[in-house]
């Protein structure tokens, strides 16, 4: 323990003693598990950042070198940003969708509840199950969604097998997904918030539906919208593994290979250790920048009261 | 009194569970584990039980401790076990992987055992199939198969174009004039039928051509040559010009539709194992003819061997193992299975003859497996220590951008030969490679 909690500790009185330590022992297999099992690889991946090893004999030390060339030198590294940052054009959509949801799910129509249901399904499901689910249904040749546009005389698309249509075809998956999920239900409770008589007050000053929606709710959903758009832009830079590896393992010509994806081929496919942690880190610092400028620039437009 | 009967409660069953543990440990002792790993099929796995079955009834004492692995995930695995020093004794391994475990001194030398053990005959096994798992001049892993490329071709295309099927007097200019007159299209101009559906097509047209990818001790890529260059825009031609085979955009949307199988291409270069496939093909008759040649006559050739990891305790048992799974009882179910051919020469009569009275209308095709494996070599892209995964990749991208036209042939090799020789340098094992004669 450190000495100001040894302090603490010796100057409560007995019993008061006897519940700090146990409290410290309650936390002791959470606090070794994180140690075990984040902290000392963090602090690992930290170091192999700095070293070329291809997981054989001995590694050697490379100082800056990796962080260098994938700056610099790795062509690839950069087309897999963008792709990373466009499969993440399907956030604000799905915030967008997620928020319509919930607005329409709100109101006092009948079977509100079956719908809220139904919503949320894909949510349970399995992720590995739904992406076996859309392998499936975008198959080029057998594809359900293929042969409905052969039915409207309309020509097949490779959904994920061309270029073009990869990328969009995984937004859309997520959009399935993702809509009427936890967001619907984060705006839910946050609409649920809402104090009635500030309608009424509204109406009285004569609101139309749009006003009211951008004078009344908005400002109770933007700490909902500030939470939800930190927690997606996090998840979604560091996301798109499960999709590339299990639908297109990378995708037609490196389409649908993000950072995450490249990470996990530098590790099994090149087995180059020491470079893959290095995108781990750069990555954290993505992260980190984004949050950081999420949270001062957003927290700005969020209003509480 | 109360706490003091608590903490027993909690005491004692743990020192319990603890003493069990132990206990188990012992009664293990009497038996010799060889441990084992390979990737598991659903044909081969009940063929390999068996196998492991007769060996354990050979070796008293011994057992084998086999869990299977998906595909998938078994290469991963095994690049984790050997990196964390505990890894299995015997090792199932592909030769596009051979070369890379034999210079990181993944796998032991088999060539003390080789010599040591006077029943065993090295000349039973073909030399390709010997050559793929050899390692500057040591053996590191026995052949279980060998799967040769061949021409799996439609029977009844040909006959309805009254086109005499391919044999081996074919060269590169008749596969082209075939080919043009095998394409089908229709009133718009799109394909509706291909003559050709190669694989792996820059390795086989670059061998045929007599082009090299690296000199002779790896050190340096030197793939930008005139060969290769012809060689790769045979293929460009075929694909884009003359459009006899499916070009970039084409590939990308007929790639999960087996061409051959479907009847929309007449040919097709591609692995003995396909034919595991192609027998429950009813729709039309099929049959296999050697490549056609190019300057030389050359085919790919893969295969499957078995080796024993430097962690191995016991690397004799382990040989034994090796022997006897890769030696003629092994083999023989291996053949039965109706998969690829024997690695062993001394089968080569069984294959052709008693294994196809399964599958009568193979009779003749299995001669035409044998006989190719007179001019089958490995692929020539795969180098001692860059990862064939980081090659293929970069090669192929840069096949598509000179395809697409943003860049000339010339220009793509020679920025493929200049990327390739700086991984060389980079990826260059510290440590020497022991060998056995040190």
């Amino acid at each position: 323990m450190s000495p100001s909690s040894r302090k603490f500790v010796r100057n409560l009185s007995s019993e008061r003693r006897r519940e700090a330590i146990a409290g410290y022992l309650f936390i002791l297999p959470n606090l070794m598990g994180f140690l075990l099992f984040v902290l000392g690889p963090v602090i690992a991946a930290l170091v192999l950042g700095f070293v070329e090893w291809d997981m054989r004999s001995s590694g050697e030390f490379v100082g800056l070198a990796n962080y260098r060339k994938l700056a610099f030198e790795d062509e690839y590294f950069w087309k897999y940003v963008l792709n990373t940052l466009f499969l993440m054009l399907g956030i604000p959509i799905g915030m967008a969708g997620s928020l319509l949801l919930a607005l329409v799910l709100n109101q006092k129509i009948r079977g509100r509840v079956f719908f809220r249901t139904i919503y949320f399904l894909p949510t349970m499901c399995a992720g590995v199950a739904i992406y076996f689910l859309w392998l499936w249904l975008l198959d080029a040749d057998f594809g359900l969604v293929n042969q409905l546009l052969v039915h409207l005389r309309l020509p097949r698309i490779g959904w994920l097998t061309t270029v073009r249509w990869a990328k969009p075809s995984l937004i859309l998956m997520g959009l399935w997904t993702g809509v009427g999920g936890f967001n619907m239900i984060l705006y839910l409770a946050a609409l649920q918030n809402v104090p009635k008589h500030l309608y009424e007050a509204a109406e009285i000053d004569g609101a139309g539906r749009w006003r009211k929606f951008w004078a009344v709710t908005w400002p109770y959903l933007t700490p909902t919208t500030f939470f939800i758009s930190i927690m997606s832009i996090i998840g979604g830079l560091q996301g798109g593994f499960e999709m590339a590896y299990i639908m297109t393992k990378g995708g037609p010509l490196g389409s649908t290979t993000t950072i995450n994806y490249y990470l996990f081929k530098n590790i099994y496919d090149y087995a180059r250790f020491g470079y893959a942690a290095s995108i781990a880190w750069v990555l954290f610092l993505m992260v980190f920048v984004f949050t950081l400028l999420n949270w001062r620039l957003g927290g700005r437009l969020v209003s509480y009261d | 009194m109360k706490k003091c009967k608590s903490l027993l409660g909690l005491v004692v069953p743990l020192i319990a569970v603890l003493l069990s543990g132990c206990g188990k440990e012992s009664t293990t002792e009497e038996h010799e584990k060889l441990w084992v790993t390979a990737y598991a099929t659903t044909i081969y796995d009940p063929v390999r039980r068996e196998l492991y079955a007769e060996f354990e009834n050979t070796q008293p004492d011994v057992k084998i401790d086999y869990l299977p692995n998906q595909y998938g995930e078994y290469y991963n695995k095994l690049t984790l076990q050997l990196a964390s020093g505990k890894a299995p004794d015997v090792v199932f391994t592909e030769n596009i992987f051979l070369p890379r475990h034999a210079r990181a001194g993944d796998f032991i030398s088999l060539d003390p055992f080789i010599q040591a053990d006077k029943d065993f005959r090295l000349s039973d096994f073909h030399d390709v199939g010997l050559k793929m798992y050899q390692f500057e001049g040591e053996q590191y892993a026995m052949p279980g198969n060998l799967a040769v490329f061949v021409m799996f071709y439609n029977k009844d295309i040909f006959d309805a174009e009254d086109i005499a099927p391919p044999d081996e007097t074919w060269d590169w200019d008749k596969l082209l004039e075939v080919s043009k007159k095998l394409t089908k299209r229709d009133s718009e101009g799109n394909v509706t039928r291909f003559a050709i559906s190669p694989s792996r097509h820059y390795s086989i047209f670059m061998m045929q051509n007599g082009a090299k990818v690296y000199n002779d001790d790896y050190a340096k890529c030197i793939i930008d040559n005139e060969a290769a260059k012809e060689a790769i825009q045979f293929y460009a031609e075929l694909a884009d010009k003359h459009n006899v085979t499916p070009n970039l955009s084409q590939l990308k949307s007929y790639q999960t539709v087996d061409l051959f199988q479907n009847g929309k291409c007449a040919m097709l270069i591609t692995g003995r194992w396909s034919i595991l496939g192609y027998r429950n093909i009813k729709d039309f008759e099929w049959d296999v003819a050697p490549l056609p040649h190019g300057k030389k006559r050359a085919t790919l050739l893969a295969s499957h061997g078995w080796a024993v990891s430097k962690t191995c305790k016991n690397p004799k048992l382990a040989w034994e193992f090796v022997k006897y799974i890769t030696g003629p009882a092994g083999a023989r179910r291996v053949v039965d299975m109706g998969d690829c051919n024997p690695a062993l020469n001394t089968l080569d009569d069984y294959f052709i003859n008693e294994a196809t009275a399964k599958w009568p209308k193979e009779k003749n095709d299995n001669q035409v497996y044998v006989d190719s494996l007179a001019y089958a070599y490995t692929d020539p892209f795969l180098h001692p220590w860059v990862p064939i995964a980081e090659i293929e990749d970069k090669f192929v991208e840069k096949m598509e951008e000179y395809r697409e036209g943003e860049k000339t042939l010339d220009v793509a090799l020679r920025e493929f030969q200049d990327m390739m020789n700086k991984l060389i340098d980079e990826r260059r094992p510290k440590a020497p490679l022991s060998t056995s004669k040190d």
